[in-house]
């Protein structure tokens, strides 16, 4: 018994401080939120239609644009790491950058696009009469366009660090590219695939800077979480706690709801 | 399949036929480009001139080039390549499935070909819970479940146990027999090839250096790789006035033999060659002194390395090597009579 | 083992001078100031130029909705002088806090409807409202309950399709194009919007009090500065009303 307890490897006594303290600085403000929390007012919480609306808005915007992402993200992903096109790597870097820009400005450089004026929603408003800005699909753009990179970013790496032998066997017993790719690969990526989504997911849940700025903020339409307890913050200190304990609890609860056997995988646990 | 396959630096180049049912064995040293040919074959990778062609229509061409998933191919890799995701009957259905057959009739199909193979247990299990012996057939019937027009096994023997293989070898010219298809092996191992090929050919740094029935290569080795692969030694010499000189300052006196006078290669079986402790008297004209440079021990004999005059390998039964009490770093005597050298001239 | 424990102490140590060098709060030649977020530019020149004859004071100013001002100064954040858009959101401010004497109005500010520079759409009275995109500040926000108040004396009922978190949004918006109209202060109105005028009975006379928060010799000389001559210069060539 000793001697095994020895022979495991120790971890340095740095990296215990350092990750502890690091530990602690994560867990600290939600104990905080938790203990500032009042909870006498949670029932009327949800009695207030502006916060029902504000809840619901963000689960659907959020979901739907997971939804998009997937559709978009992982082809995009599977032309950056597999395909000879060219602009490739710029193509890479754009994502990168969106990432890294300032959420308030990419609401900016999304109105420039697609806003009435925009190089393509003016014609759209021109031609067909559709104005995107604050409107719900609004919302979901803005969040699509902040968290997609995360999935194109996590399923790139994946692919390109995918051993091709198992769809090299796949080919040769007659699958076809796309019947190997979701036979195949998909499977083969699945954590980086499911951390990508859950990544995307969360993103997109706590999205603020682009959503204000493109989408803007009405009650029931576009005015999502987030938004709702910022604005909170204004006036109503204790409101806005709750709402932040509530966005909190429904991301944990989805979290720890999806089945261990997905996620699990995705943070480290074996399939 | 005739013509050439470049894979950045490295280029092999060779001409292949095989007939439907028939069996033949690509060996050669590591990197002698033996795996690029099935893989040419296969569809992974295309040809930079030449063709393959299946029955006269073609799979590589100038103009025309098939898909592996388009090739009715049938390939059994070293490492089998077994997908982690599915179980045992959904690995072997998988090529039935992804050509379009129905699910139910798929796994009827994979669980008759398991059984075939003797593994109808495991069915139910993933590649990570089976055996090296239970991943290998699970591949094999993989393959073979689709009735493929072209068989492609890359050292299939190469994953399991030293122990298991003559088994297995058994079995698996068992199994092949029955498939109408083109086999091409490919193998390091030329007991393989004894076991399951026909013919042979011998893939040396990107080009053929020999090709035939593996007794034909015995009889004359033309390098000494094949040499080496069929177990006999290899000298290279001139010849002149019934001696070989060899390059190692030897000389070795040979019998009767066609070749002219000139570069040769004098092949020499290792149980021809008779070990003694002190210069032997009587008839054998060639009588070297070497070192004893190292002993391999098998069922039954014993192969001794010479290096010397001339370098060789000389085989003895166990009791013969223990009388001689002699060990590695010891100087021994080697003789063998002339008539036992075959001579060839070296092309 | 001198060194393992160096190497031990040492991050942790770093890490702690980090955090409190950035942990500094106002000494007596910084002074912290607290503005209303319609006073952004205004209170930018008075800092300069209030800098510009006490070099060895630095001004900071921090400008925000007036609300979200308030909220940081209840949970402790050090401020000199505050400046707030309503004298509600100053009243919650004087009870969060103590102050140095009694908040007095430093301006007052109107409303106006703001429109693209040139008004394409020929927008005239506060009816029109009704009929075009409209964006208007939340409720939550001083220049918000202002709007609900005005359009309501106008008796003009108005879908807006945005209700903003600041009234700097409202102005951003309509000057992008996206918006046709808006709410905003007359102090607002940049070079890429004209301003509409409301009637003076439904007009909302904005006042916009100002308090010392610290007594120390820099916080009081800057409240002379800015509620004296040269303030008063400052701030009515901004469009800001004197009271």
């Amino acid at each position: 018994m000793n001697v095994e307890r020895r022979a495991r490897p120790g971890i340095p006594v740095p990296v215990v401080v350092l990750g502890s303290l690091g530990a602690v600085f994560f867990v600290v403000p939600f104990v905080g939120l938790i203990a500032r929390a009042p909870v006498r007012s949670i029932p009327d919480l949800f009695a207030d239609d502006g916060v029902r609306a504000a809840l619901v808005l963000s689960l659907v915007t959020s979901v739907i644009t997971t939804g998009f992402a997937i559709l978009l993200g992982v082809p995009i992903a599977w032309l950056l790491a597999r395909s000879a096109l060219p602009g490739r790597r710029l193509v890479r870097a754009v994502c990168t950058v969106s990432m890294v820009l300032p959420p308030v400005v990419a609401g900016v450089a999304l109105f420039l696009a697609l806003g009435r004026r925009g190089v393509i929603g003016g014609p759209l408003d021109d031609a067909f009469g559709v104005s995107l800005p604050f409107t719900t699909a609004a919302v979901v753009i803005a969040q699509l366009f902040v968290a997609m990179p995360f999935l194109v970013l996590t399923v790139d790496a994946a692919l390109r660090a995918l051993d091709p032998a198992a769809e090299e066997a796949a080919r040769t017993l007659g699958g076809s590219e796309w019947y190997v790719f979701l036979r195949v690969t998909v499977p083969s990526i699945r954590p980086a695939l499911v951390s990508g989504i859950v990544l995307t997911w969360a993103r997109a849940l706590g999205e603020f800077g682009a959503t204000i700025t493109f989408a803007g903020s009405l009650p029931g339409a576009t005015r999502t979480m987030p938004l709702a307890t910022y604005l909170a913050l204004e006036n109503d200190t204790d409101q806005a706690i709750l709402l932040s304990l509530v966005l909190v609890a429904v991301s944990f609860a989805v979290l720890f709801g999806l089945r261990e056997r997905w996620v699990g995988a995705a943070f480290g646990a074996r399939p | 399949m005739s013509g050439a396959v470049e894979l950045d630096d490295f280029r092999v180049e060779l001409d292949l036929e095989v007939e439907r049912g028939e069996t033949i064995a690509l060996l050669g040293p590591n990197g002698a480009g033996k795996s690029t040919v099935l893989r040419a074959i296969a569809g992974l990778v295309a040809l930079a001139h030449g063709r393959i062609e299946l029955d006269g229509a073609p799979w590589d061409s100038g103009d025309v080039f098939l898909p592996p998933a388009e090739r009715r191919v049938g390939a059994v890799f070293q490492s089998y390549r077994l997908f982690d995701h599915l179980d045992a009957r959904e690995n072997v259905a998988f090529g039935l499935r992804a050509r379009g057959m129905r699910r139910r009739a798929a796994r009827a199909s994979a669980e008759a070909a398991l059984d075939r193979l003797g593994i109808a247990s495991v069915a139910d299990r993933y590649p990570a819970d089976l055996s090296g012996g239970q991943a290998q057939r699970v591949a094999v019937a993989r393959a073979l479940v689709t009735e493929p027009d072209v068989v492609l096994l890359d050292e299939p023997m190469a994953a399991l146990d030293v122990s298991a293989r003559s088994a297995v070898r058994h079995e698996l010219a068992g199994w092949l027999d029955g498939v109408a298809a083109c086999r091409v092996l490919v193998s390091h191992d030329p007991v393989d090839a004894h076991a399951l090929a026909d013919r042979v050919v011998v893939l040396e740094g990107g080009a053929v250096t020999q090709r035939g029935r593996l007794v034909d290569l015995a009889a004359a080795p033309r390098t000494d790789y094949v040499a080496d692969l069929v177990g006999t030694n290899l000298l290279r010499g001139t010849l002149a006035g019934g001696a070989l000189h060899v390059a190692g300052g030897g000389v070795v006196h040979v019998g009767a033999h066609d070749a002219p006078d000139g570069p040769v290669i004098a092949t020499i079986r290792p149980a021809a060659i008779a070990l003694h402790r002190e210069h032997p008297e009587g008839s054998p004209r060639n009588v070297w002194l070497a070192e004893v440079a190292g002993v391999d021990r098998a069922d039954g004999r014993v192969r001794v390395r010479l290096t010397g005059a001339v370098d060789l390998v000389v085989e003895v039964t166990t009791e013969g090597f223990a009388s001689l009490a002699t060990d590695v770093g010891d100087p021994i005597w080697a003789s063998v009579k002339a008539s036992e050298i075959g001579v060839v001239a070296d092309a | 083992m001198h060194r393992s424990r160096w190497s031990t102490v040492g991050p942790v140590v770093a890490i702690a001078l980090a955090l409190a060098v950035t942990a500094c709060g106002s000494s007596d030649d910084r002074l912290v100031v607290f503005a209303a977020s319609s006073l952004t530019d205004v209170f930018e020149r008075l800092e300069s130029d209030f800098e510009a004859e006490h070099p060895a004071i630095d001004v900071v100013v921090n400008a925000a909705g007036s609300s979200s001002l308030v909220a940081q100064l209840a949970e402790g954040a050090p401020v000199d002088v505050l400046v707030t858009a309503d004298t509600d959101t100053m009243s919650d401010a004087v009870a969060a806090t103590p102050t140095i004497g009694e908040p007095v109005t430093l301006v007052r500010n109107g409303l106006v409807i703001a429109v693209e520079r040139d008004n394409p759409l020929g927008i005239g009275s506060l009816g029109d409202l009704a009929d075009v995109v409209v964006v208007l500040a939340a409720p939550q926000v001083p220049a918000g309950a202002y709007s609900r108040s005005i359009l309501a004396c106008a008796g003009v009922a108005v879908d807006p399709v945005s209700l903003e978190q600041s009234v700097r949004s409202v102005a951003s918006k309509v000057a992008l194009g996206e918006a046709d109209a808006g709410l905003v202060y007359r102090t607002d109105i940049s070079d890429d919007l004209d301003a509409v005028e409301i009637p003076a009975e439904c007009q909302v006379a904005a006042e916009y009090p100002i308090v010392l928060l610290d007594d120390t010799p820099a916080a009081r000389q800057f409240l002379a500065f800015v509620t004296g001559a040269d303030g008063a210069r400052v701030l009515a060539d901004e469009g800001f009303e004197l009271p």
